[in-house]
């Protein structure tokens, strides 16, 4: 038990380390910054949504850079082929004049992608993305190639400016881990961005955590243990998001898969690790709810008329949902 | 710390969390028995104060029987530990440590090595925990409880006593002038009580549960007003029902031979009926020669009338006299048989159809009870068999009694020519299933006509040889003889005499 209570130690000092060098290059955020954090630690992609300018890119950059990563970006555009993202097969001259054809991988041969806009990309790319993403593959031909370990893809997308865009489809969407909103700083943090920035050489985080460290962290987060109780309260929340549940509501017409359930349990234990707990609360699965459910709830006719969004939706949810049944 | 203290000192922790709630649950309860039953008690007592509806007893019982209910309820309840350690999470801010630690002990299985590093965590909190902050006894919110309880308790006391001046009218009323002649009825309906005979102890019976009513003032006093006239109506029916009973009892089985004078004298007298028996009901009910106790209850129950007619009056027409009846009292019941018609002198006219005349004075007016509406219509069928030509006149205060006597009479002179008298006995069941006591009388008249009428009087030859030289001295004729020995024999030859 000491070992591990030196492990635990260890990764959460890990853990704080990356909060504080992550704060020195990111004003503000905490919670969006806390939601990629753990991303990052349980392998997990994200989708990232905001405004143009908010800093989207630079938290990514910034990640790459604390964990050492392999960063690669790709800018989604509608003529963006899958070819141009996977690689592709190309004929090489060899030295004695032989040719022969060899894989070229593509940007997606990497531990971060960061899929700018990626909603820009036609579907047919966001397909090719789609196995990368679930199988941590890609298949050109009939060759297979495995991609590096971690493999995380961090997308973006604008929510303004729909047009021309090929919004991802429900099956894309339930790939991601977490869709994280990253809302306008505020005065106070744009000020502080204003100082930090408008220097001649901006601060570059530090790499803090080494990649078995990360594993070491993941492995933790994985044996947290959680009380009957907590699950069931999770699995009553996405209940209530079906039709057939107790709390049904009108305004969703699919609610969220068993994936749904997974994440709200594994990121309810990475944000109580996070926090310095061994244990997963009910407070954890609340915290999870927003990110994890937002993006997974398809909602009607009537609610889109009547402008009512997920998170409003997950918020009556968690409201009527008791802990205790 | 080694897992079998952590696990022991966690399940402390426990017992002294379920020790602290269900101390907190009896005090809880307990507190709210006591609360709510206060206020109960003090409104339970309002109300006996007020309207006397609710037993004084109750006030008392409230507050024992809520305080057993919130200890048996406070023994019967079973702890949670799941909801317990849950609060507990909740208020140490345990982010459900305490409930996942429960989880681990009970699931079956080596925990892993993160989960033996959780526990002894847990272990290490729970020393610090003081159970006794997770289920509080809450003596702030107990002592409010108790405010609101006290002065809610204050304000159903006080109550009462601000709305006294509201029932204190009545409340005066009912004990000052009231309760006089409801203490005389409940004596005269307790002797009635005393005999044995069926009617008067129902009659009883209905004198004390209207008394019972009238005290409780579960009966208002219009209801008590028509009640108090159904019960007089029956007393005074069971005055005459008694009144037939003594003189058809008082027949001496053998009369005594009378002198032709003292014969001549009681037919006399019989042919004057506003004399002699004319006042029963009348005398009966002033305490005279009627039945004592039922004579008694009807003036209890004439002194409770009048104090009920005099409570129902307006406010205004009570600074007089009590003894002014006012437009709304009801008019005072006529007694059974009594005619207002106009006020004059009967006079005899010296035979039977005098009979006849008086009933067209007491006939003058409308009938005011059934029973003499049922006089007018025996009178006017006597008019109609040809003897109303008798000296006209009227007879004032004639009672319902003289009626009947002058009624059977009558019917006898209607009916004598009838071919065949029938038995008494084959009219006696006929009548068995009429509860009309006056078709019973003339009906009893109109049998003894025939020849059952010795059987019925059981007179010997002896009297009757008397009576026909009474007749025979009298000059009575022939055809009015039959009335005239039916006087004799119904009264005898010395009453008749006296009655001269």
């Amino acid at each position: 038990m000491e070992s591990t209570e030196l492990v635990v130690e260890q990764s959460l000092q890990n853990v704080q380390a990356i909060r504080d060098e992550i704060g020195k290059v990111i004003v503000g955020q905490s919670q969006v910054l806390d939601e990629l954090m753990v991303c990052v630690l349980l392998g997990k992609h994200a989708l990232l949504e905001g405004v143009p300018g908010v800093g989207k890119t630079t938290m990514i950059k910034t990640l790459a850079d604390l964990f050492s990563l392999d960063f690669t970006r790709i800018q989604c555009t509608p003529d963006l082929m899958p070819a141009d993202i996977i690689g592709t097969n190309i004929l090489v001259s060899q030295l004695d004049s032989h040719k022969e054809i060899q894989f070229r991988k593509g940007p997606l041969f990497t531990n971060l992608l960061l899929a700018d806009e990626v909603n820009r990309a036609t579907p047919k790319t966001q397909s090719a993305l789609l196995e990368a993403m679930q199988e941590h593959q890609v298949t050109v031909g009939v060759q297979t190639y495995p991609l590096p370990e971690p493999f995380l893809v961090l997308a973006t997308q604008n929510p303004i400016e729909m047009e021309g865009t090929y919004p991802l489809p429900e099956a894309q969407l339930d790939r991601f881990f977490f869709k994280i909103r990253i809302s306008p700083p505020g005065e106070a943090e744009l000020l502080e961005i204003l100082e930090r920035t408008t220097v001649p050489a901006p601060y570059r985080a530090a790499a803090v955590a080494s990649l078995q460290s990360v594993q070491a962290i993941r492995r933790l987060i994985y044996q947290i243990p959680a009380a009957d109780e907590v699950k069931e309260y999770a699995v009553r929340i996405i209940s209530a998001t079906h039709q057939t549940g107790e709390h049904a509501s009108p305004y969703i017409r699919y609610g969220a898969s068993p994936r749904g359930a997974q994440t709200l349990l594994l990121a309810g234990k990475a944000f109580a690790f996070a926090e310095g707990r061994l244990n997963l609360g009910f407070e954890d699965i609340r915290r999870a709810a927003l990110p994890a459910l937002r993006h997974r709830l398809i909602l009607t006719f009537r609610a889109e008329a009547e402008g009512v969004s997920p998170e409003a939706l997950i918020t009556e949810i968690l409201e009527t949902v008791p802990e205790l049944k | 710390m080694t897992e079998a203290a952590a696990k022991r000192r966690f399940f402390n922790f426990l017992k002294s969390l379920k020790r602290s709630w269900r101390l907190a649950l009896l005090f809880r309860l307990c507190c709210r028995a006591v609360c709510a039953a206060v206020p109960v008690s003090a409104a339970l007592y309002g109300l006996h104060q007020l309207f006397q509806v609710v037993p004084l007893w109750s006030t008392a019982v409230v507050l024992p029987a809520s305080l057993a209910a919130a200890l048996v309820s406070a023994l019967i309840l079973n702890f949670s530990p799941t909801k317990g350690l849950h609060r507990a999470d909740a208020v140490f801010q345990q982010h459900s440590a305490l409930l996942t630690a429960y989880r681990l002990y009970k699931s079956p299985g080596e925990p892993k090595p993160v989960e033996k590093l959780f526990l002894a965590r847990v272990a290490q909190r729970c020393a610090a925990l003081d159970a006794r902050r997770v289920f509080p006894l809450k003596t702030g919110l107990s002592l409010k409880l108790a405010a609101a309880a006290g002065a809610l308790s204050i304000l159903f006391l006080l109550l009462p006593m601000a709305a006294a001046p509201l029932f204190s009218s009545q409340q005066a009323e009912l004990t000052g002038e009231l309760q006089a002649p409801l203490e005389e009825l409940e004596q005269r309906a307790a002797e009635l009580a005393d005999t044995e005979n069926l009617s008067d102890r129902e009659l009883a019976a209905r004198m004390e549960g209207l008394v019972r009513r009238l005290v409780e003032r579960s009966i208002t006093k219009r209801n008590a007003q028509a009640e108090v006239q159904l019960l007089k109506r029956d007393i005074q029916r069971r005055i005459e029902g008694l009144e037939r009973d003594v003189v058809e009892d008082a027949l001496p089985p053998e009369q005594e031979q009378l002198s032709p004078e003292d014969t001549e004298l009681a037919l006399r007298r019989s042919l004057r009926p506003e004399q002699g028996r004319q006042q029963p009901v009348e005398g009966i009910s002033g305490g005279g020669n009627g039945s004592q106790p039922h004579s008694q209850a009807l003036s209890a129950l004439d002194e409770l009338a009048d104090e009920l007619s005099d409570q129902m009056a307006p406010r205004g027409s009570q600074n007089g006299s009590k003894d002014n009846k006012t437009a709304e009292d009801p008019a005072p019941p006529a007694p059974a048989g009594e005619s207002p018609g106009t006020a004059g002198t009967a006079e005899s006219t010296g035979n039977a159809e005098s009979a006849g005349a008086s009933r067209d004075g007491g006939a003058g007016g409308p009938p005011q009870n059934p029973e003499s509406s049922e006089a007018g219509e025996n009178a006017e069928a006597a008019d109609s068999g040809g003897r109303s030509t008798g000296t006209t006149g009227s007879l004032a205060g004639e009672t319902a009694e003289a009626d009947r006597f002058q009624d059977s009479f009558e019917y006898v002179f209607e009916e004598r020519e009838l071919p065949a008298p029938q038995s008494l006995d084959s009219q006696d069941e006929e009548q068995s299933g009429s509860l009309e006591p006056d078709t019973r009388i003339v009906t009893r008249s109109e049998a003894e006509v025939g020849s059952v009428r010795l059987e019925r009087f059981d007179v010997s030859p002896e009297f009757e040889q008397s009576v026909e030289g009474v007749m025979d001295r009298y000059r009575i004729p022939i055809d009015e003889r039959e009335i005239a020995s039916e006087y004799l024999y119904s009264v005898g030859i010395s009453e008749a005499e006296q009655n001269q």
